[in-house]
């Protein structure tokens, strides 16, 4: 009895601790594919967020996250702040971006965004834990979503960029040599003519016709 | 600077003189400066993934310095025209916007080959160096555009010196543009950037020296050319009257 009594115990405890009632409107997140959406709420305000998360964040390039608050007839005008996390928990290479908005009181939405600018995450991870949260105006946590994302960065180029650097210079010298040859030609083609020229002016006939005319 | 029938002063032919010991300075200059470039400059392997490809900037720079050197040839030479209505600035501007196409030519080229290896992708319009480069460059292609379209030479010198002053804004915007706007385009030796190291700097500055030395040439070589073919018009002229 006593043992069934420890063992019932020790279940509850593990329930407890492995599946944690829920808040109340908690967030969490729907969709399937490369683009989910998250739902975050503020219930005391009547406030629903929402914002479409990628699967895949490109580190090379800008990353835009659109919150749209949705407001219902029982919200009072407040400030928010949205925010993207990337590793929460991790102090040492947790990074945020975030983004304050103020909505006004009534129904309707408010769009904000939060972007991660190009170059700012890199490095290649899969499953990174990744966080969608929105806080008070002071800054306090008041919902938040767990998601995990693949950072991507370019591949580097397997030989250093070595065949760049080799057709960047054929176009540097091949642009040179173009127009010098350009250049010596028309020289070569206008002391022919300057030379017909003062012949002709002694008694023979001119050559050719001028189309240079200044431009 | 000219004489009545708007050939150059001996002084100047005597400049013009001077192209092919230019020439034969940058043709001795930039193979070194890209050798060293190669073999003696450090490897900036922190903040670049393609680190080989990274040293097309040894000459990527010594063009865009040339370039906008030649553009602010054009600008000063068509400011003189406007103020004295001497030809041969005219000539001189246009000849200056011609050839500093040419580096913006190499620009444009080497640049979006670095980002190829570098980014992954040749250009990025959010860039605001990139952009604000190839308005420029646009914009002095409009400038031989504008040319073409007067007939009257009074009237195209007058109104391309008044274009290229107007246009000419865009080189320091385009210089700027890196601190004013977003820019993903590299700091390697603007403030805020992470240095070539000391032969680095040697080398950047031997190409730097080598690419103004080929646009002296290159001017000077297509001033002959246009001068040339005054000559010749003149003399058609002076034969058929």
């Amino acid at each position: 009895m006593n043992t069934q009594r420890r063992f019932a115990s020790a279940f509850a405890l593990a329930s407890i601790l492995l599946f944690p009632a829920p808040p109340a409107e908690a967030g969490f997140v729907t969709g399937v594919g490369a683009q989910r959406t998250a739902h975050l709420f503020d219930a005391s305000n009547g406030v629903n967020v929402t914002v479409l998360l990628n699967e895949t964040l490109q580190g090379a390039f800008e990353n835009k996250f659109i919150f749209t608050l949705e407001r219902t007839n029982t919200t009072a005008a407040s400030s928010y702040k949205v925010a993207i996390i990337l590793s929460p928990g991790d102090p040492d290479t947790a990074s945020s971006w975030s983004a304050p908005v103020s909505v006004p009181a009534g129904t309707s939405s408010t769009n904000v965004a939060v972007t991660i600018p190009a170059e700012t995450i890199q490095g290649r991870l899969r499953n990174a834990p990744f966080r969608a949260q929105l806080e008070d105006g002071a800054g306090a946590r008041v919902d938040f979503v767990d998601f995990s994302v693949d950072l991507l960065y370019r591949d580097p180029p397997p030989d250093g960029g070595m065949l760049q650097l080799a057709a960047a210079t054929v176009f540097f010298w091949g642009l040179v040599f173009l127009y010098a040859g350009y250049l010596h030609l028309s020289l070569r083609k206008l002391r022919q003519k300057a030379e017909l020229l003062e012949r002709s002016s002694e008694g023979s006939t001119p050559g050719g016709s001028n189309d240079r005319d200044g431009r | 600077m000219t004489n009545g029938a708007g050939y150059p002063s001996p002084i100047i032919a005597r400049i013009m003189g001077l192209r092919l010991w230019l020439l034969g300075a940058a043709a001795g200059l930039l193979p070194l400066g890209a050798w060293l470039a190669l073999t003696w400059a450090p490897t900036l392997a922190e903040g670049f993934t393609a680190p080989v490809a990274q040293r097309i900037f040894y000459f990527h720079f010594g063009a865009a310095i040339a370039s906008y050197a030649g553009f602010t040839v054009t600008f000063v030479a068509s400011l003189m025209f406007l103020k004295g209505r001497k030809p041969f600035f005219d000539t001189l501007a246009r000849d200056a916007a011609g050839v500093s196409l040419i580096f913006a030519a190499m620009m444009l080229t080497s640049g979006p080959i670095w980002g190829s290896a570098e980014w992954g992708v040749p250009w990025r319009w959010e860039d605001s160096r990139l952009v604000t480069y190839l308005v420029l460059s646009l914009v002095f292609v409009g400038y031989f555009a504008l040319r073409r379209s007067i007939d009257d030479p009074t009237q195209r010198a007058r109104t391309a010196a008044t274009y290229a002053l107007v246009g000419y804004v865009l080189v320091p915007m385009s210089y700027l543009s890196l601190y004013l706007w977003q820019s993903l385009h590299p700091r390697v030796i603007s403030p805020g950037g992470q240095g070539v190291g000391g032969a680095g700097g040697i080398v950047m500055i031997i190409e730097v020296f080598g690419s103004l030395l080929l646009f002296a040439a290159l001017l000077l070589w297509r001033l002959e050319v246009s001068l040339l073919e005054e000559k010749v018009s003149n003399a058609q002229r002076m034969v058929s009257a």
